[in-house]
């Protein structure tokens, strides 16, 4: 049996009765990702990733991607073979627009493909992650000629992208990169400078990798209003399509790192041989970091479902291991026989807390997920727009939260396991370890929370942040038929989530950004908890409904109730607690100075 | 042949290449015979036309382990049984069949049967295109009456016994000459 199996019956329940997936299969262009034909996608998509792909993940940490000595990177054994059936099966270019050779699914349904790779092998994952950004930047902003040239190789694996933004001395602050990118008479260009921390900047899975890369045109605007963006390939690509010679582009090092080790982390220097690496510009000149930001959403989306995947293998390890170790006698049990560890109140609350986590963290991910589809496909511009201001609200809290959880249940994992947690052998401890870089890239949760809160607080001076809390609040009322302690649970929670955000846009109203800036962090906490709750009790409330209609499997809905109760009665409240956080201000933070730290 | 309630498999199929299925169901149909199975396939392949059929050694049901070999009878046809490698050319068929020992090579000219072991070849994953696809493709659902084949069970079951009970493991203590008598238990058994 592989280590991963997909838990097709919650991702089923989530996406239908929670997300409402029906109403996505309605939207223009989606009439084919009906709930069944959903259902048997991704039976077969799940069956794919956890014998194909979940069967690396081992071999992947242990052996790592490495650099020899003629600068090739080599990747790990069977990842070659895998990447190669993975192309043929299809699921990369599964939600790709039909128009660019892709399947059409809604991204309500390719982020639950998403989901089943990072979680079969978050390491290989990013493989074709990167390569979904390098898409959507060609099919956004690339011209004709260069949709012609690379659009299909992308879209069915054949060729992989990257993307170069990270530099030494530009990481949070993308816009210190210098990179420089000449123009040429035949309005070609030509890069010089150093990326670092590049995801899958080489390997020997294609013959081709297509990065695109951030660089300064001379005389650009400081900051990143004056940075472009550009295609450059590993392989120059001919006219007719056929592969040239190599690019002006080299990978320096490889970094040693705690996690992800299949996935080869690079020092790419570009024009180190003195000519220049040929690049094309995406786009116009000056505008990269607009079209950077076209692409953020579904790229932080993209990693908020590290956090789900790392939480969810995690658990399914921690669960099995759980059920056979055995440990100390239960009390009122047989005194003579070891029970199964599985059998003691603490354990069980990791476990829950494992699951039920999970299982938020699953449904504010497809919900999300479906308000990127409206974005795209509504068929007003006004619906598209209520949509695109959701999407831009909730992506911060989904990326951040999402990532720290990531690391918070896979270390639980670990605890769950004991001694054996801490030594490789049980394969807990790798997942931890991948699963911390993820609250790193794609922009740090430090910097989420600050967007959450200095840019998506203020859209539409507050109305979208509270418009999104009364919609939450209107659970609460159904909820109090079936629960009514969870439903006072969720009210107090969302009273303290609306007073965090009132003061927090007081702050901001008033010019006392420190302040502001200072509780970000848990204010993101805080949304991301209370989201959770709200989901948790639709969670409950559909389980409810199901089991009083006598639909479904009675056991499989009181297990949703079970985790969903647990989640609404003893998670929720945590968020409260965070409330101190949020409004103490700057003051306790900055008045030591830093040289007394 | 089965209950059309249940297409999983089928659509399985059809998601990994095949053009067209035809299901058998009919309510008669429960608790078939090896030799009844046979002859409502022979029958649904001859219906179809046919240059080879592969099927599977046994059902992991009834395990009888013999309905490939019915069908090819039933039809007149060769049947290469046991294959662990298949390879077609011309008119005729080639197969490994699997022996103790290693294989025997065997021919025959199409039309032919032939039954795989498991595990011997890994079947392909569907594709994406390949499962949407499938959705389109003619599934034919047919009752006996329609494939002209009488519904009679000729094998009874006369009794079911558990299987024996497994009894412990013999424990040789080693005196100095435990590999003798362990050799002489394995020879006794016959496996060295
Ligand atoms: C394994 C790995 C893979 C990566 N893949 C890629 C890739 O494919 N492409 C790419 O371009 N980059 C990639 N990166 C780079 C990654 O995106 C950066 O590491 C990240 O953006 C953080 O930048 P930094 O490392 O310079 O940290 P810094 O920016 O130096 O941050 C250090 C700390 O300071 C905080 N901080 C920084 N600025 C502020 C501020 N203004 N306010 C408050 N706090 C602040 C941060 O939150 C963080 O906690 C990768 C990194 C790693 C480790």
């Amino acid at each position: 049996m592989s280590e991963y199996q997909p838990p097709l019956e919650d991702i089923d329940f989530a996406l239908n009765q929670v997300t409402d997936l029906a109403s996505v299969a309605k939207l223009e262009g989606f009439q084919h990702a009906d709930p069944d034909t959903v259902r048997d996608i991704l039976a077969e998509a799940g069956r794919f990733f956890s014998e194909v792909i979940a069967p690396l993940n081992r071999v992947g940490d242990r052996q790592g991607s490495r650099l020899t000595e003629d600068g090739v990177v080599v990747t790990p054994d069977g990842f070659k073979d895998a990447y190669h059936k993975f192309v043929e099966s299809g699921w990369g270019a599964a939600h790709i627009p039909e128009e660019y050779g892709g399947g059409g699914l809604p991204y309500t349904v390719g982020i639950v493909l998403q989901e089943m790779f990072k979680t079969a092998n978050m390491a290989f994952s990013l493989c074709p992650m990167l390569t979904q950004a390098a898409i959507e930047a060609l099919i956004r902003h690339g011209d004709d000629t260069q949709r012609g040239l690379y659009l299909e190789k992308l879209v069915t694996g054949e060729w992989t992208g990257t993307m170069c933004l990270t530099e030494p001395h530009a990481g949070s602050d993308v816009g210190a990169l210098s990179t420089r990118a000449e123009r040429q008479p035949d309005g070609t260009y030509r890069l010089f400078g150093q990326k670092i921390f590049i995801t899958w900047g080489d390997h020997d899975l294609t013959d081709n990798v297509i990065h695109l890369v951030l660089a300064r045109t001379p005389g650009s605007a400081p900051g990143t209003k004056g940075i472009s963006m550009f295609l450059v390939p590993k392989v120059l690509v001919e006219a007719d399509g056929s592969l040239g010679r190599r690019n002006d582009l080299r990978v320096v090092s490889l970094e040693h790192k705690l996690g992800i080790h299949a996935s080869p982390t690079c020092v790419i220097s570009f024009g180190d041989a003195g000519e220049g690496a040929v690049g094309y510009l995406i786009g116009e000149e000056q505008r990269g970091m607009r079209y950077m930001f076209t692409m953020m959403n579904t790229a932080r989306i993209g990693v908020g479902i590290e956090g789900l995947a790392m939480g969810e293998r995690a658990y399914q390890l921690a669960l099995g291991y759980a059920r056979e170790r055995r440990q100390g006698r239960p009390v009122g049990g047989d005194p003579t026989v070891q029970s199964p560890i599985i059998e003691h109140p603490d354990v069980r609350r990791m476990l829950l807390t494992m699951r039920s986590y999970n299982e938020a963290m699953r449904r504010l991910l497809y919900v999300v997920a479906r308000h990127v589809d409206f974005e795209r496909r509504a068929e007003t511009a006004e619906e598209r727009e209520r949509h695109g201001k959701v999407v831009a609200l909730l992506t911060p809290v989904t990326k951040a939260w999402c990532t720290d959880l990531g690391v918070e249940l896979s270390s639980i994992g670990i605890q769950v396991h004991g001694g054996m947690g801490y030594v490789e052998e049980t394969g807990a401890a790798q997942h931890y370890r991948d699963a911390r870089i993820a609250p790193i890239y794609e922009g740090t949760n430090g910097i989420q929370a600050i967007d959450l809160v200095l840019r998506k607080l203020p859209l539409d001076e507050g109305r979208v942040v509270h418009g999104f809390i009364a919609e939450m609040r209107s659970v609460a009322e159904p909820l109090a038929t079936v629960d009514s302690k969870a439903a006072a649970r969720l009210t107090e929670a969302l009273d303290a989530l609306a007073a965090s955000t009132d003061w927090l846009l007081g702050r901001l109203a008033g010019g006392s950004y420190n302040d502001a800036l200072a509780g970000a962090t848990p204010y993101l906490t805080q949304f991301g908890t209370v989201t959770g709750g709200w989901l948790m009790a639709r969670s409950l409330l559909a389980a409810h409904r199901m089991l009083e209609a006598g639909e479904g499997d009675a056991r499989f809905l009181r297990s949703k109730i079970s985790s969903a109760s647990f989640y609404l009665d003893q998670l929720l409240p945590r968020a409260n607690g965070l409330v101190p956080a949020v409004t103490a201000g700057a003051e306790p933070l900055m008045s030591l100075p830093a040289g007394d730290f | 042949m089965g209950p059309a309630g249940n297409l999983q498999g089928i659509r399985q199929a059809l998601a990994m290449g095949a053009d067209k299925a035809v299901v058998i169901d009919d309510p008669s149909l429960r608790g078939s015979d090896a030799l009844l199975t046979a002859r409502v396939l022979a029958e649904a392949i001859r219906r179809e036309g046919f240059d080879l059929v592969i099927a599977g050694t046994e059902s992991t049901d009834g395990y009888s382990g013999v309905v490939p070999q019915m069908v090819a009878e039933l039809l007149d046809v060769p049947a290469l049984t046991y294959a662990t490698k298949l390879e077609v050319s011309g008119e005729e068929a080639t197969i490994h069949r699997q022996t103790d020992l290693g294989y025997d090579e065997v021919r025959a000219s199409l039309p032919v049967v032939v039954s795989v072991t498991a595990g011997v070849v890994e079947p392909r994953y569907p594709t994406f295109k390949g499962i949407m696809e499938a959705k389109k493709k003619p599934v034919e659902t047919l009752t006996l009456s329609e494939l002209g084949v009488e519904p009679k069970v000729e094998q009874v079951v006369v009794g079911v016994e558990p299987a024996p009970e497994r009894t412990a493991g013999e424990i040789v203590e080693d005196d100095g000459t435990a590999h003798l008598k362990i050799v002489a238990k394995l020879e006794e058994l016959k496996v060295i």
